[in-house]
């Protein structure tokens, strides 16, 4: 046998007995034996699997991350593009209204982008929108305000109870609850409210009162008697004198044995408790007290 | 030309592996477990084909991380060849790639106790030639040799890790036991 056969047997361990003892006394066989105990000094040295694995699912763990992130990633663009949308809608399209609000007590002025003039009365609210205002002059009222209308196209003033719609005019709009009325000052005034569209010329009055309309002609001025610091009535039921009166003295009235469907007609000024309601006391002859907390009680002589 | 030949193969494995469903490596337990199966194996490897000094058991790490991140795509019972083989392409793809130093450590070394200085001498230039002899094999020589002589891996075994057959595992050993006989010559 030659020499390399004995070591490929040797080194698939398949010698025989018989070549064993043969191969054992040559040299090359020592040197098998010696080179195969020096070799244990080149073993790898020890590999910690639990330490490693450990180390691996650290950084694992970061990669998982990263791939939540792929999967997410898609709905952060749709939603970047929605923010965005929304971003120039409202930056460019939405016109946000302008409004401008009353309490109690509390009166307003202000001037449309036409220069048209506005006066709000107590306890209103006027909102219109800028950017449409070239297009379309329209402004919403609740509450009551009285319009200076510059002339030009048609102005619309929409309220719950109805649309009042001039040409270059002055007029009065009062929206309260369950009462509208719309005083006409100069050049004419169309009112559409639920039922009827009713024009008004120069010192006409339109109202409506619980559902029930009328139109009237008043010998009043050139604006309504709330401009110059006092409240006008004319025919009008005492409940809603009451009211008027609470918004302008921000009080709160209460009305004892007093027919409060009566009519009124007279005035009462804005600037002196005491004064006012003597004005609106004495005609019915009604005695009142005056509370602390803002309370006012009026009473009358119905048994 | 012998490790292209894997590298083929699993490609086309992947290929195939793709529409195939059934148990998922993304699954922490199965992936534990081929961690402890291989991680050993493959450091071995490593350490005895491209030495300690190119980190072998970061590029197990590096192994493992590329195969969580294609657990879709390669089925368990691939997981070896497909670690092996990513594994070793890493080492190839890296250019800075250091020289192999593969040293012996005395520590390992049994039974010697009280030694004469002349024994002791020669004992140490022995073991300077074999180191010589062991670091001038090829890679392949050398981790065929190391992972069957002192790991005592069986040809079989070293054929699945390197994707070679037997029978070159068998030719490898002995060409490198020839070389180091030549080199380190009688004792």
């Amino acid at each position: 046998m030659e020499k390399e056969d004995y070591l490929k047997k040797w080194l698939q361990g398949s010698l025989n007995e018989e070549e064993k003892s043969v191969f054992q006394r040559t040299d090359d066989y020592r040197f098998l034996e010696k080179m195969s105990d020096s070799l244990m000094s080149f073993k790898a040295p020890e590999y910690n699997v639990e330490a490693e694995y450990e180390r691996l699912s650290a950084r694992r763990s970061v990669k998982g991350k990263v791939i939540t992130m792929n999967w997410f990633s898609p709905l952060l663009k749709v939603a970047a593009v929605l923010m965005l949308m929304a971003g120039s809608y409202f930056f460019f399209l939405y016109d946000a209204p302008t409004v401008v609000e009353t309490l109690a007590k509390e009166k307003a002025e202000l001037v449309l982008p036409d220069s048209s003039f506005v006066a709000l009365n107590a306890l209103s609210r006027l909102s219109f929108h800028d950017k449409n205002w070239k297009k379309e002059r329209l402004v919403e009222l609740e509450g009551e305000g009285f319009f200076k209308v510059a002339k030009g196209s048609k102005f619309d003033v929409v309220t719950s109870s109805g649309k009042v719609s001039v040409l270059g005019t002055a007029f009065n709009v009062s929206n309260r609850k369950d009462y509208f009325e719309v005083i006409c000052y100069e050049g004419s005034v169309e009112v559409q409210s639920a039922n009827e569209i009713v024009r008004l010329l120069p010192k006409e009055i339109f109202r409506t009162i619980s559902g029930v309309a009328s139109k009237e002609i008043t010998a009043t001025d050139d604006a309504p008697g709330w401009r110059a610091g006092q409240s006008s009535f004319q025919s009008i039921p005492f409940r809603y004198v009451i009211q008027e009166f609470e918004r302008q003295y921000d009080v709160s009235v209460t009305a004892r044995n007093v027919d409060t469907n009566q009519l009124f007609t007279g005035s009462f000024p804005h600037s002196d408790l005491s004064l006012g309601l003597k004005s609106i006391a004495l005609p019915l002859n009604l005695t009142y007290q005056i509370f602390e907390d803002k309370k006012i009680i009026l009473t009358g002589d119905i048994q | 030309m012998p490790e292209l030949l894997p590298r083929v193969t699993l490609f086309l494995n992947l290929q195939d592996n793709m529409t195939k469903t059934g148990a998922n490596i993304c699954e922490e337990k199965l992936f534990n477990e081929l961690f402890k199966i291989n991680s050993k194996d493959l450091y071995k490897f490593l350490l005895y084909k491209y030495g300690p000094e190119n980190n072998p058991a970061d590029l197990v790490q590096e192994a493992f991380i590329k195969l969580w991140n294609n657990c879709h795509r390669v089925i368990p019972e691939k997981a070896r060849s497909f670690l092996f083989t990513v594994a070793n392409n890493q080492m190839l793809n890296d250019l800075a790639k250091k020289k192999t130093v593969i040293k012996y450590n005395l520590e390992n070394q049994t039974g010697h106790n009280i030694e004469s200085p002349e024994y002791l001498m020669e004992e140490k230039q022995f073991m300077d030639r074999l180191q010589r002899a062991i670091q001038e094999l090829t890679e392949e020589q050398r981790v065929t040799f190391l992972l069957n002589r002192v790991e005592g891996k069986k040809h079989k075994e070293i054929a699945e890790m390197l994707g070679i057959s037997q029978k070159a595992v068998e030719k490898r050993i002995y060409t490198a036991l020839s070389a180091i006989i030549e080199k380190v010559g009688k004792i």
